[in-house]
């Protein structure tokens, strides 16, 4: 096993023209070959491990059109199955098929002002927790 | 209108939300959940990490005192499926801890003295120190 050895994967800063518009805010690696990372404002990205010099697809997240921003936060992919929910600063989660890209998504909705974290729990259940926007009686 | 801690749970075959549960005590934002020892943990800005008995009873806390914003289970080298010992935490600019856990009968294995086999003349002066009490 090689340690220290530094790969750089993708960069936002050749893609972009070097202005930094763009923070990675989460990433996961859902099999062997295969890296998808989350951007702010709203991107998300699939990097082919297996030639990491390039991003092969890349898709926003769907938003509503008041809304500023949809920052993906939390990605997490299904047991046996090529499926992945994502979640972030957004009201859903939102399920993606691996097979159909980036850019068909079935959407979840849960009301949460922002949903940070998911754990998957079985084969079709996922609990995410985040923040509710709600009123509190003091 | 203030933001509040929510717990939920998907199911991603009929595309619906089964259960939500705003976890009331905690004001603040969830950050972290694994699943994990038949339950679930979950940690964020209120400072503790909570696990709790399904999606609604917190059943053990442990305060710490800072804002957890990762949750990783170790790797379970014990062989229990299901079962966690450790769960490292990431604790935004202030590191990473590791929270340690047991069941009540290693927390008393742990505090029990250890047991060296004694001299027969230690065990004689023993007796004749406890029964001297009586038959002054």
């Amino acid at each position: 096993m090689t340690t220290g050895k530094l790969t750089e994967l993708y960069n936002f800063g050749k893609s972009a023209g070097g202005m930094g518009r763009n923070l990675i805010t989460t990433f996961r690696q859902l099999n062997t070959s295969t890296l998808l990372f989350g951007s702010f404002p709203a991107g998300l990205h699939l990097v082919d491990l297996r030639h990491p010099s390039a991003v092969v697809k890349s898709a926003d997240l769907p938003k509503a059109p008041s809304a500023l921003q949809a920052t993906p936060l939390c990605v997490r992919e299904a047991i046996n199955a090529p499926n992945f929910v994502v979640s972030g600063r957004f009201p859903s989660i939102l399920l993606y098929d691996l097979r159909r890209g980036l850019n068909t998504c079935s959407p979840i909705y849960s009301g949460a002002d922002s949903l940070s974290s998911m754990t998957v729990v079985s084969n079709d259940r996922v609990i995410a927790g985040g923040s509710y926007r709600g009123i509190i009686f003091l | 209108m203030a933001g509040r801690g929510t717990l939920e749970c998907f199911n991603t075959r009929t595309l619906r939300l089964e259960v939500k549960n705003r976890w009331t005590a905690s004001s603040a934002t969830i950050l972290g959940i694994a699943v994990r020892n038949c339950g679930l943990f979950a940690a964020g800005g209120s400072g503790y990490l909570r696990l709790l008995d399904g999606m609604d009873h917190g059943i053990r806390d442990v305060e710490l005192d800072c804002m957890v914003t990762k949750i990783e289970i170790d790797s379970n080298d014990s062989g229990c499926r299901n079962a966690a010992e450790r769960v490292f935490l990431g604790c935004g600019a202030n590191g990473i801890s590791c929270v340690e856990f047991g069941n009540s009968g290693d927390a008393t294995e742990v505090e029990q003295q250890p047991t060296y086999p004694e001299s027969l003349l230690r065990g004689q002066y023993s007796d004749m120190h406890f029964l001297g009490r009586f038959f002054r």
